[in-house]
Parts: C-alpha cells; structure tokens; sequence
C-alpha cells in the first residue's frame, strides 16, 4: 500500500501542468508587488552600492538603501507599507492554493476536471486552511510564550514548534486528499479524519513527510551552492524561478503522496470490510 | 655542562619572568598619575532611608603655578534636588525615558581645613560650592578637606540611585556622582561649569581609600580593588577598597549579586556582578567585556588597572545601565530576543576607559575626545569580533547603529560643548558623527598608522587632562597624509561628506562630483567596456572631476569600498551604462518575495 502510493505519487508528479498555474500565481504576485518599488528602483535604489546586500537577509542593506536616499523619511515610507503589504500576500497567495490544489487533485485522481474540482474543493479548503492557520498560530504563540518563560530552553522549544508545525502541515495535506477520495467538505470532518488516518498509518505518513521534506532541504541547498556562482544575471533570475517552480512540485509531490496514500488506504479497508461482510452476513442469516 | 644548564635555567627563567612583567598588570601598575585629588571616604550605605551617609578627607595639591584663594567643590546629586536645576530644565526632567520621581540631593553637614569652618562662607550656586580659603594655597601646597555629609538617592534616574528587579524592589544601588568633589583648576581658572543634562564629567586625577558599610547580606561591587571587609559593632559588614590613577569612585550594592570572573590575556580580572535573571547574558558579557579590554589594550595602550567591574543593571533600574567610572562600567542587558544590545553597550562603557578614564579631557566642554573616540572603539570593536545587534536572523553590524543615528541629525559640527547641542542632535553628532569621522578618517589613511597615532595621543597624555589641539597635534604629526579635511571639515564643520557621478552616456567622459561641503580623499573605480578597471584617487578638493578614457565606460563607482563611513548618500555614488542593474534587482525582490510568500502560503 505504501510502495504503491510512492509509485503513483511519482508517476503523476509528470502531470507539471497541474503545477503551472500556482506557480503563475506566485510569480504574478511577486511582479506586483515590485510595482510600488518601481519609481525608487528607477530614481535611485539601481544606482546604489548596496544592491547587493540588499537581497540578503541582513538590516544593514535595507539601512543603507534608506539612510543613502534624498529623503530617508519619505523611502522609509514607502518600505513600510511595502513591507506591510507583502506580510499580507501570503494570506492572498493560501486562497490561491486552496483553489488550485483541488483541481490539482481531483484532476490526478480523475474525479474531476481540474477547474470543476477547484471550484468543487474551494470553500472547504479555505475554511480548512483557516483551522490549520488557527492551529499553527497556536503552536506559535505557545513556544513564543514557553520561550520567554524558559529561555535557557528556547532552542528545544523551537526544535518542538518547527516539529508540531510540519505535522500540522501533513495533516493538512492528508484532509485535502480525503475530501477529494472521499468526496467530503465538512472541514471538521476532514481535519478529524485526517488525524485518524495520521495516526493509524503514522510510519508511512511520518515517512512521506520525511521525504517531502528531504526535497525541500536539497532543492534549498542546489539554490545556496548554484546561486554563489552565478552572482547576477539572467541566468540566475532562471535558476530562481526554476527552483521556485521545484518548491510547488514538490507540495504537488506530497499531496499525491497523501492522496494515494489515502486511496490505498481506503481500498484495503474497503477489503478488509468486504472480507469480514459474509460472515457478518452469514451471522445475521444464522 | 651543569654551569651551562644552570646558565640556560636562568635565561629561560628571566625571559618568562620578563615576559610576564611585560604583560601582566605589575607593569600596568608603573603608570602613575600624578596625584592631584585624593580621597579617603568613610560611608555607610542605609537601604531603608536611601542615603548613604560619608565622611571624606580630601587631598588637593596645587599642581598649577598659580597661588589659590578659593576652591571648588562639585555637589552633584544637587542636580536631582529640585525643578529648578540646570540638569532638570536643560533635560526636561527626563533621562533616556526616565522621568525624575523621588528626589535626590547631598547636604554637607561640616566642611572643615585644619579645623577652620569653611562651610559658613561658602556660597552655593546649582551644583557648585565655592569655599574661600582662610589661607592662599601655594603652588605644590597640598590643601586637606574635612567632609561630612549625606547622599539622598533617587528612584534610579541619570545613571544613580536605586531601583530593584521589578517595581516593588528597592534593593539595588547605583551609587555614583555621590560625594563631594574637587572640581578642576586649570588654564588659570577653576572649572566652574554647573553640571548640565548633556555633559558628564571633568575631574583630576588622585587615589581612593574607600570604606563602605552596609547591611551583610549586601554585595557590595566597588571600583577600584577589594582589600578586606570587617564586622562593625552593629553587624553591618565594612568593606574596603583601593583605587589609584582614578578619577572618580562609584559602586554598586544588591543582595542578589552573582558573579562570574575572567582574566585577560594581558592578567586583569574581569568581574562580572549579575541577576539570576540575566543569567543568559552572562556569555554576552563576558564575550565583549574581556574581548573588548584586550583589543582596545592591543590596539590604543595597556589598560593601567588590575581589575575591572561590570555591574549588570536589574529591570526596574535600567536608568541605571549605560554608565562608566574609572575600573567600573554598568552594562545594558539583553532584551528578549535581541542579542547583541549587552556586548555594544558593555564595549562602549568599556572604551571609556580609555577615553577618558586615561585622558582626562572636560567631557562637557568637548565631549567629542571622550563620548566620540569611545563609540568609534566600541564600534570597532563590535565590528572586528563580528557582533551584531538584532533579532530572528536580522540584525545589521554596529556602525549603522552610528549611521542610522547621524541621519537623525547631520547639521551641526562635531567639536561644540556639550550644552550647546539640543535634542537628538548631541546623540547624532557626538556619538555618531564622530565615530563615523574617527572610522572614517582610519579607512583612510590606514588601520596601522591611525591606531599608531592613537596609541601616541594615549602615551602623551596618559592621566593628564588633553585638549582637542593636543589631539589635533599628534594626529597631524603621526599621519603623514593632509588630514585637514577631518579637522576643518568634519569636525568643525555641518556639512556632509557626498559624492556622486552624472548619469553616463555611453561615451568616453564621466564627471564626478563633491556635492558636500567635506573634502575628503576618495577612491574612484571606472570600468570600461572592454572590461579593464582603473582605480583613480581623487583629493575632493574641487567640487567636480572629470574623466576621460580611450574606450567606453561602462561603470563609474566613487568610494567603491565604502571608506567613507561618514558618507550618508551613497545611492548616487555610482552610475551604469547598463539597464541590467535594474532590472536584476526587480527580479531579484519578486524572487524572495515569491519565496516567502510559498514558503508560508503553502501550509497544509
């Protein structure tokens, strides 16, 4: 049953025109967003020396960038609600997953076709996904509070958070696919089933989501090695959007995972259940 | 054979022996000051009433040529004895976001010189008392004062007073500028300056016999070295401390001191006095406190004392953090999830020591040579160890703490005394205006020949009171470049450092510009089409540089490795015939947002 899944999750993961559209998303958003910065880039920010650490994740490139302007109060402005503003697309960018990833499903199930189950999944799947945002800002502000009272502990608390947080995640994975194998919306249903299937077939899904992750740590550290050769350019605006067109086939990858998972699952249940059925049958005749 | 190995024995014995007078604080101990102001102090420290109750005898030699009628004393905490004074009109009141809530003062009960009352003819004005001598004071005559007073301690505020681990605790004391002080005669007048809200302090040099009692559950953290304590008749616990080449004395108390010790490479003892709740910035402290002593030593001169105190502040007497006296220093803790805040703080408070615990300049006259010099080395400092300051993985290096700081405010010069600044602007200019000149001026002219310089104004006047042409003079004689664009410019001078380059046009020719009034040398790379690169040097002294090339030029960047610190628009500092830059960064902001926006958006 797990064999299979893992087969079947492979062999589907071909299907990249599933992906394509999440991936438009992303890449849509992020030129948007570059918009507002536009008229800085074009005045001044091309120009600066700092170009450079501006990307890393280091304040002094961002403080350089607005001490080295002709009005810092004005560029810290516009930061500001540019920062504001990006906090937020995340939340746009989940609707947009909620949609796409029923059609994602059902269309590599052959339920549906992808835009009839994106629209068939999508109310479930955001009211789902509000449930895990609830449950993981939870763990969240639990550790932080943990954290402050135990802070000789911080980095086992961290360790427990990122760990609660990525079994979260595969819950969330497993109740997608069971609504679509089971042909369930009810959120509470789905995110109480998923726990049920978690938990009864713990090795395999803790196995999957090891593997999924696996991924995600190996296409990260081909981005970090590939990226310091080719400092600038055209080639690596390429390799960026080739690597962040990776990152959403590997969610497609272990949504097939959960979604075949679950319907092997389901089949061998359902075997199970017509193996015992005569004797229930014959039982009830007797 | 035996002779030879007895010979051998002894060399190898005399060279540790050599070596370890070189670097242990025996030979720091051989810097002497020339003692002017002395004190023994007798002080017992009450908790319940807040007030520490001394007697003192002070020991003033007149080391000027001039024959002295009069004396004046320093009465600090007078500054906190009501709405009136100086210190609280000039702050408002408030102090880094502390407002003044219960008063402090100081009384002089008896003043007394051989048995003459002084005290009846003595005038009080602010924080200033004259007393008129019954007799003149002799050139090389030693005056002795006998002082009896009381300290009445705020609710910690302006560095001193106490305070406790939350608002209902009142166990910790920070008890500094608390005692009678000699103010300075010098250039032929005393230094009379009442204490201003800005300005800290300018005293002469001298040796401390202090005495202090206090309950027995008490740690008393002390300047100086602890030689002893005894049990006083009633129970109270006496404790005793030395402290020689000083300026000044403070010390600390709390029952819930702990401490953690280490010792520099070059033998001082590090003495840490810390809450169990700062426990986990004990490692921070530690890092930069025994770091920081063994640099700025390396780099400016040996640290002349045995021993140095950090006093780590409890939360509900954070006023109290952030402060330096000659062999002590408090510290800042570390906010929740802010790392890096202890180690600035503590390497800052630490370079005081050197400036101007060792140069004695008048920190309110020219508060540049003390505050200045001692931002730039904890800069430094921080920036050579690799300390940054921030939190969850953003956190920028110290020396744009410094930039973003003089971007407040850039209009004034360095070089005004300190009550002249107002506002942000004595942070601004005298913290970061002048550790970006100091850094700037060392990128210039080089690591090796700036601190060479340095170490020369440090051995110079070494527990002498210098003055900024002292400084001036042995920065000119030691730098064999122009320096007086720092002097005329940047430290006299509100205008900027900035540089920019004209927009290129594909062609031959660029031109450079010095668009701020700052003529500071600076570096120009060109790069031509043909990929060569040429580095041009260029004295900034007129206000435009043209450039010509055989071949086109593709790029023109001015001070391409940012040695001009103090430069604060760099945005213009370059131009490109190329439109990739642009473009690059777009796709480049789109990618890490794309990145996160996946990262986070795609949960569940």
């Amino acid at each position: 049953m797990w064999n299979r899944a893992l087969l079947l999750g492979l062999r589907n993961s071909k299907y990249v025109k599933f992906v394509l559209p999440l991936y438009l998303a992303s890449l849509l958003i992020g030129l948007i967003q570059i918009w507002p910065l536009a008229w800085l880039l074009d005045r001044e920010l091309s120009k600066s020396p700092f170009l450079d650490n501006l990307i890393l994740s280091d304040l002094s490139g961002f403080a350089n960038f607005a001490l080295g302007s002709d009005n810092p109060a004005l560029m810290g402005t516009v930061f500001s609600i540019w920062a504001l503003i990006s906090i937020c697309l995340p939340l746009v960018f989940g609707v947009i997953y909620n949609f796409l990833s029923g059609g994602m499903l059902s269309a590599s199930n052959g339920m549906h076709s992808f835009w009839a189950g994106c629209w068939r999944y999508f109310w479930s799947f955001n009211a789902l996904g509000v449930m895990l945002v609830l449950a993981a800002l939870i763990i969240i502000g639990l550790a932080t509070s943990l954290t402050m009272m135990l802070p000789t502990f911080s980095a086992l608390i961290l360790v427990v958070a990122l760990v609660l947080l990525q079994l979260l995640n595969l819950v969330g994975e497993y109740a997608r696919a069971i609504a679509v194998i089971r042909q369930r919306l009810n959120p509470f249903v789905l995110f109480g089933a998923a726990l049920a299937f978690c938990a009864r077939h713990l090795p395999g899904v803790l196995v999957f989501g090891a593997f999924g992750l696996l991924l995600n740590i190996a296409l990260a550290a081909f981005y970090w090695y590939s990226s310091q050769a080719l400092s600038q350019g055209i080639l690596l605006i390429i390799l960026q959007q080739l690597c962040l067109f990776a990152w959403i086939w590997i969610k497609f990858l272990r949504l097939l995972w959960a979604l075949f998972y679950v319907q092997n699952g389901e089949v061998s249940r359902n075997r199970h259940v017509e193996a015992i059925q005569p004797e229930a049958s014959l039982g009830s005749v007797i | 054979m035996q002779h030879i190995r007895r010979l051998i024995g002894i060399m190898v014995s005399l060279s540790l022996a050599l070596g370890f007078v070189t670097a242990s604080p025996a030979q720091a101990q051989k810097l002497q000051a020339e003692a002017v102001a002395s004190y023994k102090i007798d002080a017992q420290l009450k908790p319940e009433s807040k007030e520490v109750i001394g007697k003192e005898t002070i020991s003033y030699r007149n080391v000027s040529t001039d024959t002295l009628n009069e004396v004046w004393l320093h009465l600090y905490l007078k500054a906190f004895s009501s709405p009136d004074t100086i210190w609280m009109q000039e702050s408002g009141g408030a102090h880094r976001n502390n407002s003044a809530s219960n008063w402090g003062d100081i009384t002089v009960n008896k003043l007394t010189s051989n048995g003459v009352d002084l005290l009846a003819t003595s005038v009080q004005t602010d924080t200033l008392l004259r007393l008129e001598l019954p007799q003149p004071l002799e050139p090389q005559a030693t005056l002795e004062l006998e002082v009896e007073w009381v300290s009445k301690l705020p609710r910690v505020f302006a560095r001193t007073g106490y305070g406790g681990r939350d608002d209902n605790d009142d166990s910790f004391f920070m008890v500094g500028q608390w005692y009678p002080k000699m103010a300075v005669y010098q250039n032929g007048h005393w230094n009379s300056e009442p204490w201003h809200a800005n300005a800290e302090f300018f005293h002469d040099f001298g040796d401390y016999e202090v005495e202090i009692s206090a309950p027995s559950e008490y740690v008393i953290a002390g300047a100086g070295l602890p030689v002893g304590q005894s049990t006083n008749p009633d129970g109270t616990l006496r404790h005793s401390f030395r402290s020689t080449n000083v300026t000044d004395y403070a010390f600390a108390a709390s029952p819930y001191f702990l401490t953690k010790t280490a010792t520099t490479k070059h033998g001082t003892e590090v003495v840490l006095y810390y809450f169990p709740e700062h426990a986990f910035a004990v490692d921070e402290y530690m890092r930069a406190g025994v770091g920081s002593l063994e640099s700025y030593s390396d780099w400016f001169g040996v640290y002349p004392h045995q021993r140095l105190s950090i006093i780590d502040v409890p939360d509900g007497a954070e006023g109290a953090g952030g402060m330096e006296y000659p062999t002590l220093v408090t510290g800042g803790y570390t906010q929740m999830g802010v790392v890096g805040m202890a180690a600035y703080v503590t390497a800052h408070e630490i370079a005081h020591q050197w400036w101007p615990m060792q140069t004695a300049t008048n920190e309110a006259r020219e508060p540049w040579l003390d505050e200045g010099l001692t931002e730039y080395s904890g800069m430094r400092f921080m920036m050579e160890a690799g300390i940054n300051i921030g939190s969850i993985g953003l956190n920028m290096p110290a020396i744009n703490l410094d930039r973003s700081q003089y971007a407040v405010d850039h209009s004034h010069p360095i070089s005004l005394p300190a009550w002249e600044y107002e506002g942000n602007s004595y942070a601004s200019i005298v913290y970061g205006k002048s550790a970006l000149a100091f850094q700037t001026l060392e990128n210039i002219v080089g690591s090796e020949q700036f601190l060479r310089a340095m170490a020369t104004y440090l051995e110079r006047y070494r527990f002498k009171h210098p003055t900024r042409a002292d400084f001036q003079a042995t920065l000119e004689e030691m730098i064999d470049q122009d320096i007086s664009w720092f002097f005329e410019d940047l430290v006299d001078g509100s205008g900027l450092i900035d540089y920019s380059v004209q927009e290129l046009d594909g062609g031959n020719a660029a031109v450079v510009e010095r668009n701020g009034s700052v003529r500071a040398p600076v570096e120009i790379r060109v790069t031509l089409a043909d990929g060569s690169i040429i580095l041009e040097q260029w004295d900034g002294r007129d206000e435009q540089l043209e450039l010509s090339y055989s071949a086109p030029i593709s790029k023109v960047e001015v001070d391409p490795d940012f040695k001009l610190v103090a430069e604060l628009d760099v945005a213009n500092n370059s131009a490109s015939s190329s439109v990739m830059p642009s473009v690059s960064l777009g796709a480049r902001i789109a990618f890490w947002i794309q990145t996160f926006i996946q990262f986070v958006g795609l949960f569940g």
